[in-house]
């Protein structure tokens, strides 16, 4: 494509326009909309289980049961606020504050970094983790007591998550 | 397939300094992760944080009701022939997105010019959560709408449209496009909820990249 513009008219342009908001049309908020303008391998890396699963989610669910605990029982334990507790576990995509990181790691005895592994783009990073994550999501049944194949599930991916910052 | 077109500058409003970002026509699986991980968590953090304090989620264009509406419209999109993507990459990240249509029901101007004569219509032009001035308290880059609709400009007379484009703009973003760039206000569209349409006449387009564009003739 010739251009017309040049990046000098482009920074003076910049440099006058007022500070303001220029998005126009349709809102984009995800990418389910524009995957086929992409080559097909492209849409399907981006909606790969290991980039849309609700890991994190997944796993305080889990814990609850495993420990027999409400979320506000299980709030109160990690010292959070259980709204923010209950956003882990209902929204894949609600992005924890640090503190609750920190206190679900202690709570699991595992780093807070291992914690942090599982955010969405860090899965979506690390293809070690997604793999793990991926086969823990997938063995969870939402039942209201774990299954032996659930704990044995769960403990596993734990330990797995002990062993994050080794590698 | 994504191809780089050029390097153009962006202004980091923390530095306060110009960066280089790079322009690209077509999309690949890199966007779609960094909207899906990092523009997605972001609007929902900004949605769960309004709704706590009470913001109206219009006001900051964060509804999601707003969006289900689009969502099906572009996923309806039959030939994507009739499109160009263009993506604004700096840092390593996705800064801005724009869909445009070269042909079709919306390509036909209103301005009072040249009726129905052909242009560049804007699907879209979406910004990264962290460069909206609505969204977040202390937006990055400037700059992203200027670059996308001077290419979206570009195109046109590339596509022998003699520059005309047209967009429907959100809340919020009319100045930009009114004031900043000189497009003209055809009013309110009752079929598009009821956002503005703007049109870039050719009169307008001759001077768009001159240094001073001329005001919008009354």
């Amino acid at each position: 494509m010739k251009l017309r513009f040049t990046n000098h008219w482009l920074r003076s342009q910049i440099d006058k326009d007022a500070d303001i908001e220029c998005d126009a049309g349709i809102p984009l908020r995800d990418s389910t909309s524009i995957t086929h303008f992409t080559h097909p391998e492209a849409a399907s890396v981006a909606t790969a289980p290991g980039l849309k699963m609700a890991v994190l989610s997944v796993l305080v669910h889990q814990l609850r049961r495993r420990d027999g605990l409400s979320v506000t029982q299980l709030a109160e334990r990690l010292r959070v606020d259980a709204d923010e507790l209950a956003n882990v576990e209902s929204d894949p995509n609600y992005v924890p504050r640090p503190r609750t990181m920190h206190q679900l790691a202690d709570y699991m005895k595992v780093s807070t970094q291992a914690v942090q592994s599982l955010t969405a783009e860090a899965i979506a990073r690390n293809n070690n983790i997604a793999q793990a994550a991926l086969k823990f999501a997938a063995s969870s049944k939402d039942l209201s007591q774990l299954s032996n194949a659930e704990r044995r599930g769960l403990n596993d991916f734990v330990k797995f998550l002990a062993s994050y910052e080794e590698e | 397939m994504k191809t780089p077109i050029t390097t153009v500058p962006l202004k980091n409003r923390v530095s306060g300094q110009f960066e280089d970002a790079t322009l690209f026509q077509g999309i690949d699986a890199d966007n779609l992760a960094h909207i899906e991980t990092r523009w997605r968590p972001l609007f929902g953090l900004r949605r769960f944080e309004a709704g706590r304090s009470g913001e109206n989620l219009s006001e900051i264009n964060a509804e999601d009701a707003h969006w289900e509406w689009g969502k099906k419209a572009i996923a309806a999109i039959r030939d994507p022939f009739l499109y160009d993507i263009f993506i604004l990459e700096c840092g390593g990240n996705t800064q801005a997105i724009m869909l445009v249509r070269k042909g079709g029901e919306k390509c036909f101007s209103r301005h009072p010019d040249h009726p129905r004569a052909p242009l560049i219509y804007v699907d879209f032009l979406s910004t990264a959560p962290w460069n909206r001035p609505r969204l977040v308290k202390e937006p990055v880059y400037k700059g992203c709408g200027r670059v996308l609709v001077a290419t979206a400009v570009n195109l046109s007379f590339e596509e022998e449209m003699a520059g005309r484009i047209g967009l429907h703009a959100l809340p919020g973003a009319e100045t930009f496009y009114s004031a900043q760039l000189g497009m003209t206000d055809l009013g309110k569209d009752r079929e598009y909820r009821g956002l503005r349409y703007f049109e870039l006449p050719a009169s307008q387009a001759t001077t768009f990249f001159l240094p001073e564009p001329k005001p919008e003739r009354s």
